[in-house]
């Protein structure tokens, strides 16, 4: 615990990580509070104030029923989030550990993951996700999975890649030679020099499985309306920006926000998480890099 | 000595990294006389590689030139425009690098390559022909058979030693007067290398190329220059003609690194070692650099920097030769001599009970295998990277195991520690088939060294639990273990190292905690692959003194991989020579040294880096050529391809070992016959 609050105390250092962290801290504030900071219900329809230019009462104004624009896209956090963070997640424990038991093991296990891995990654993840949810139907919980599956091949590879380039380095001979098993070189000392660049991976992959599940709303198969989804929003506000462009502002601001918090607190994890390059500061880590070159 | 070729005078360069300063070289003076060979010498972070980068002015960014000139033909190369300078380098002043296979661009051929070089310094309308002519030249005269063909071959179609040599006959194409060669032997093998150093000194004798000789190993540079310029933190501090530099080291520094390497004369003697690391760049101390690590230091040496003492053929940097200052050293009735009396220390003798036995073991790797595999592969071969040894260790005892890369030495050290699994043969430890001892057991009565010293350990640990995870391994009791501060002191290290991440120890420090997890679990025998690759001199004698010490006091049995042929005569009791996955000659390390047997070990054993610049070719057999692929072995005796005294009989029929004295054994038909031609 104390070595994640230095962590994070090293991210928050820096301005990049800063500015991530807050982003992300706001949007998770604003998902948590959201009936408490949405000036309207979301639902509740006015169709006597369509498309309302911006107000005292409506800031961001009004959509095509009516409906507070800011309410929306308040209480769409809450639907971007709950759908993103398990979808990535999940994508990321799953892949994460069959990649690295197919790394390390290696033979038949290696060729089968990597044969059902490819096999995903073949597919655009729009598509994918069009056709499964074709199958198993709309709802929050299939747009989860959905999304997950399409993540977790590229954890997966990623996660592949990273042990094999590792699993002949000195240090796991020396672990094997003085007669750890399997499973400690796996999870002991592989494990958490592969985990930065997946982390990393992880923190960036957030904004692209809103992107994904805006898309699959957008096209009219993920989160059903009238769900104030993000995606749904955007959709929604396409169809009518001749008439008014401001149910429009709200969605596209939170995505590219989000997205750009989720990259930069990646980024500088990146940064911060390799021992050998943290704690001597940044233009040290730089210097010890050339020289080892 | 007449007009030097090159004149450096009063170089200074720093580097800037993000507002800090490091004062990589100050106030450097060096003269090179045409023809003339001078070494730089110095430990890892003393400014050699910046000073051979700096004349031809390849620096990095970040780094200044902030005074100084370096007069070459009446221009100096400080001062010129970016034209002028390329028009230079190349035609007046050529570099050789370090890492052959790196300073080739793999997708040229070697003549576009060459090609490259040249046309830059004609004018429009150059002729291929002449290009064509001086191309083959050069290339022959560093010994390439075929040159005119081999122009349209890519780099990885040569082996290492003949990339090295390509490297260099790009350098001289054009003919340059002084030639600048940073560390160009460091990647290759003792064979190579000697091969190398003929060659540049061929050079200076057919062509009259100055060489300026950037080395960290003084074996090679005393074999090789004239003038040798002692480096320490970005200062010279000692010039001298080679012979009176390395018979009669004036500054403690150059003193310090003569005696610390090993070999089989100091037998028996603690080596020196030179305490601490040099000192960061960017925070020099007031007085003398190496003050802090010097056991001649006087409260003078911590006060004021010393200044450049002229002395007969150079000078030196340090107060004790400074008339002025010498009554800081003086102690009545004594001379003032820097030379420390050498320790005595013994090696243990091991004892008669075999440790570890290998009976005709094989490796093979690669090959066909299954049916599929056979149908695909068609005839290819296996790679035999061992190939019938069959090898004793006795408890206590130290076995040195020499020979090229490639010769199957690391490969036979894991096949031993059943790391790798044996394709064939057999392997007893203490008396039992290794078959029938548990992994986790076996694991905790063997153990290895990697050569590695920072990569062996795993990065993301701190040295305490890297030097627990033994226990942690193999769940032993807490009363049983030894703790961490018990096991760095073992190794010579303080008990605060214990919170440091791998990255942040220097490579000596790094080895030592590689050999403290080995002996964490206290084994009885110790598998050390090149436990000195990659450390500088004084980290390397030190981490010798401490594997002797310890197989002084633990009655360790170690097995020792290495190229450093200095390294085993000094510590192993016995030597075996590998050559190809065999075992060519093994025996008592004084008897091999004394009377050689098989031609390759005797060439092997010559090309010992001694520090000697009296006489450069005695005794000096080279090995000509470089070592076959063990995927097709030759027939017969597997060194009949190098060896002179091959005859009908080797190529055909392959020797097995027969005794050549007490406890010696050799693998050569014509060992007496050689023997007795030597006078």
């Amino acid at each position: 615990m104390h070595e994640v609050r230095r962590l994070l105390m090293r991210i928050v250092g820096r301005p990049a990580g800063m500015i991530g962290f807050a982003i992300i801290v706001l949007t998770l504030f604003v998902a948590l509070a959201a009936p408490l900071i949405a000036p309207y219900d979301p639902a509740v329809i006015a169709m006597a104030k369509r498309f309302a230019a911006p107000s005292a009462e409506h800031w961001l104004g009004t959509d095509h029923l009516g409906r507070d624009n800011l309410s929306r896209v308040v209480f769409g956090a809450r639907l971007a989030l709950t759908i993103a963070i398990p979808a990535v997640l999940s994508a990321f424990l799953a892949g994460l550990l069959l990649g690295l038991v197919a790394g390390y093991v290696g033979g038949l296990i290696d060729r089968v993951l990597t044969v059902i891995a490819d096999t995903f990654l073949s597919f655009p993840s729009v598509i994918l996700g069009l056709a499964l949810l074709t199958l198993v139907g709309q709802s929050v919980l299939n747009t989860t999975l959905v999304i997950a599956l399409s993540l977790f091949p590229y954890y997966l590879r990623l996660a592949r890649g990273l042990t094999l380039s590792i699993r002949h380095q000195p240090y796991v001979r020396a672990e094997r030679s003085l007669g750890a098993g399997r499973g400690r070189i796996m999870f002991v000392h592989l494990l958490p020099n592969i985990l930065p660049p997946l982390l990393v991976v992880v923190a960036m992959d957030v904004p692209s499985a809103i992107v994904i599940e805006a898309g699959l709303a957008f096209l009219g198969l993920g989160v059903p309306p009238p769900a104030p989804d993000w995606g749904v929003l955007l959709n929604e506000g396409f169809v009518n920006v001749a008439i008014s462009i401001w149910p429009l502002v709200g969605p596209l601001t939170a995505i590219v926000l989000v997205t750009t918090g989720f990259t930069l607190l990646g980024e500088t994890f990146r940064d911060v998480a390799d021992p050998r390059l943290a704690g001597i500061g940044r233009r040290h880590g730089r210097f010890l890099m050339r020289r080892a070159r | 000595m007449t007009k030097p070729l090159l004149s450096l005078r009063g170089l200074d360069v720093s580097y800037h990294l993000d507002g800090d300063v490091y004062a990589a070289l100050r106030d450097i003076g060096l003269a090179v006389g045409p023809g003339e060979i001078v070494g730089v010498v110095g430990e890892s972070g003393c400014g050699k590689s910046t000073l051979a980068a700096a004349l031809l002015r390849l620096l990095p960014d970040n780094a200044e030139i902030e005074g100084g000139e370096a007069w070459l033909k009446s221009r100096d190369l400080l001062k010129l425009g970016e034209e002028d300078l390329r028009r230079m380098r190349g035609r007046d002043i050529a570099m050789i690098f370090q890492d052959p296979m790196q300073s080739l661009n793999p997708t040229f051929r070697i003549g576009s390559q060459m090609a490259e070089a040249w046309r830059s310094h004609q004018d429009r309308h150059a002729r291929f022909a002449d290009f064509h002519d001086q191309a083959v030249k050069a290339l022959t005269s560093v010994g390439i058979a075929d040159a005119a063909e081999r122009l349209a071959s890519y780099p990885h179609e040569f082996s290492g030693g003949m990339r090295q040599r390509i490297s260099i006959a790009t350098a001289l194409l054009l003919e340059p007067a002084i030639l600048v060669a940073d560390e160009p032997t460091s990647a290759l093998d003792v064979t190579l290398e000697a091969q190398i150093l003929e060659l540049l000194t061929k050079l200076r004798e057919e062509h009259g190329t100055a060489i300026v000789y950037v080395s960290h190993d003084l074996g090679t540079v005393a074999r090789l220059c004239d003038r040798v310029v002692v480096m320490y933190a970005g200062r010279v501090v000692e010039e001298n003609d080679a012979v009176s530099l390395f018979d009669t080291p004036a500054h403690p520094y150059t003193r310090a690194l003569v005696d610390c390497i090993p070999s089989r004369y100091r037998r028996g003697e603690a080596l020196a070692t030179i305490p601490g690391r040099v000192p960061s760049l960017s925070a020099l101390p007031k007085g003398c650099a190496f003050a802090e690590r010097c056991a001649m230091t006087r409260s003078i040496c911590r006060e004021e920097a010393p200044g450049f003492v002229a002395r007969a053929g150079g000078g030196v940097r340090c107060h004790m030769h400074d008339p002025a200052k010498a009554e800081f050293w003086r102690v009545p009735g004594r001379p003032v001599t820097i030379a420390v009396p050498p320790v005595k220390a013994s090696i243990r003798e091991p004892e008669r009970e075999p440790l570890i036995e290998a009976r005709d073991v094989r490796k093979h790797f690669g090959g066909a295998s299954g049916f599929i595999g056979k149908l695909l592969a068609g005839k290819s071969k296996p790679v035999r990277a061992i190939d019938g040894i069959t090898l004793t260790i006795r408890r206590g005892e130290v076995l040195g195991l020499v020979g090229e890369s490639g010769s199957g030495k690391t490969t036979l050290g894991e096949v031993m520690l059943r790391l790798q699994a044996a394709t064939d043969g057999e392997i007893t430890f203490a008396g039992r088939k290794l078959g029938q001892i548990p992994e986790k057991e076996f694991r905790r009565r063997v153990q290895m060294i990697f050569q590695e010293p920072h990569s062996s350990l795993s990065p993301r640990q701190r040295v305490g639990s890297i030097l627990t995870e033994p226990y942690r391994i193999h769940g032993i009791a807490p009363k049983e273990q030894r703790s961490v501060d018990e096991l760095l002191a073992m190794v010579g290290l303080s008990a605060d190292l214990a919170t440091k991440f791998p990255h942040q120890l220097s490579g000596g420090q790094a080895r030592r905690i590689g050999i403290a997890r080995a002996l964490a679990l206290k084994p009885d025998f110790i598998v050390a692959d090149e436990p000195t690759a990659g450390l500088d001199v004084s980290a390397a004698s030190a981490i010798l003194n401490l594997m002797r010490d310890l197989q002084q006091e633990l009655g360790l049995t170690f097995l020792i991989i290495t190229h450093n042929i200095n390294l085993i005569a000094y510590m192993a009791h016995r030597i075996a020579v590998m050559y190809l996955g065999q075992i060519v000659e093994i025996g008592p390390t004084e008897a091999v040294f004394d009377r050689p047997a098989h031609p390759y070990s005797a060439g092997l054993l010559s090309l010992s880096s001694q520090i000697d610049p009296h006489d450069r070719t005695r005794g000096r057999l080279l090995v000509p050529g470089e070592i076959p692929s063990p995927r097709n072995p030759p027939p017969g005796c597997r060194f009949h391809t190098r060896c002179v005294h091959a005859r009908e009989r080797c190529l055909s029929e392959m020797p097995i070992l027969d005794s050549a004295g007490d406890d010696h054994q050799v693998a050569c038909h014509l060992w007496r016959h050689i023997l007795q031609e030597k006078p």
